[in-house]
């Protein structure tokens, strides 16, 4: 018998391809957002959100990945976005691939940011590197403070928490300072915002926060 | 009837149906859970090497999960079980150490042990920490009989 030493990662295949979307991104000067969340913690109305607020001084493509139905693509369409819908047919989380084949049907030259709406799930998709420039996890008030320590890797990589249905608050038994202290246990770097996409709370905040990283990254880029 | 010889040359047909039957079954079963999308990708790195390096037995597959990756090693044993079966890795064991996460502090320096996922230096108590073990997922090696080390 005999030993044979492989010491390879075993997401690298999904790692290269994510690099090579990176560096497309970057050389457009295109600000990518992967957004994340368990399903129905508000996801998609962030994005329509974002796209009411921000309309008028930046031009937001977006990729919606689902395990079914076209619905939020077609949620997004009524703000005149660019958008593609990935539909993964059962898998749980999208993948560099889906996103290198999703991005080719858009003009990237055209856009400043490019939000991609990942599959409901805090789980899966965790290790897949996407080739975005920063990871957008949304937790909301409905679902337990405990959701960070429950799902340690999703919060780590994450850039930005949003706390969002904050309106929701007099209802549940959620604690933001808890919260807090649990996510920036798990990542001290992470900006944690609080959001109502019912009533329009922080989505100022949340803008401000995004057009901070478009300056970055033109500036970087 | 059939004569044999006509049974025969339609031998790679039933083959042919067989492995289609494994591939649609495993596709069903690959995109159930997170753990199975991780076996798949183990099997087609090890596949890969096996092809290779001209093994004609594969005893073992040695992988390290980092405890950031939260992967269940007991539904990553499942998923690789059904996974293997019928194909060149069938009869392999996948021998799975979990990796502890360590952090480096970025104030006093100091390399901890994290434990709970409670980023934070054991020494100085600081937060301003950076992970620097058990964050991947690698397969280490393979434990076989290629065609040479099975004749000497």
């Amino acid at each position: 018998m005999e030993v044979i030493t492989l010491e390879r990662k075993v997401l690298a295949k999904n790692d290269e391809i994510a690099a090579e979307n990176r560096r497309l991104f970057s050389d457009k000067k295109l600000l990518v957002v992967n957004l994340l969340s368990s399903p129905g913690a508000g996801k998609t109305s962030l994005l329509e959100r974002t796209l009411e607020n921000c309309r008028d001084r930046a031009k937001i493509g977006v990729v919606v990945g689902d395990i079914q139905t076209d619905n939020d693509a077609r949620r997004i369409d009524i703000y005149q976005a660019p958008v593609v819908q990935i539909i993964t047919s059962g898998s749980c989380h999208l993948d560099s691939k889906m996103v290198q084949s999703a991005v080719e049907k858009l003009n990237l030259d055209a856009l400043d940011i490019l939000i991609i709406e990942n599959v409901g799930n805090l789980v899966c998709p965790t290790n897949f590197d996407l080739g975005e420039h920063y990871r957008v996890v949304v937790l909301s008030t409905a679902e337990g403070t405990d959701k960070p320590l429950k799902y340690p890797a999703m919060f780590h990589r994450a850039d930005c928490v949003i706390i969002n249905k904050i309106d929701l608050l007099p209802f549940t038994n959620f604690s933001v300072d808890e919260a807090r202290t649990s996510i920036s246990g798990l990542n001290s770097g992470a900006v944690i915002i609080e959001t109502s996409c019912r009533t329009g709370e922080g989505i100022d905040i949340w803008c401000k926060w995004l057009f901070g990283k478009i300056i970055k990254q033109r500036v970087t880029a | 009837m059939w004569s044999y010889s006509q049974i025969e040359t339609l031998k790679p047909l039933f083959i042919l149906v067989k492995i289609l039957y494994i591939v649609v079954l495993k596709s069903i079963l690959v995109f159930e859970m997170h753990e199975l999308g991780i076996a798949q990708q183990i099997f087609d790195t090890v596949l890969d090497a096996v092809q290779r390096e001209k093994v004609i037995r594969i005893y073992s597959i040695n992988i390290n999960i980092g405890e950031l990756m939260a992967v269940d090693a007991e539904s990553l044993q499942f998923g690789f079980s059904i996974l293997i079966e019928g194909t060149p890795l069938a009869g392999a064991v996948l021998a799975i150490r979990t990796v502890p996460i360590k952090a480096l502090c970025n104030d006093c320096g100091a390399e901890s042990v994290i434990e709970h996922y409670n980023l934070l230096c054991s020494r100085c108590k600081s937060r301003n920490v950076t992970v620097i073990d058990g964050k991947d997922l690698t397969i280490s090696s393979i434990e076989v009989d290629t065609n040479g080390s099975h004749n000497a």
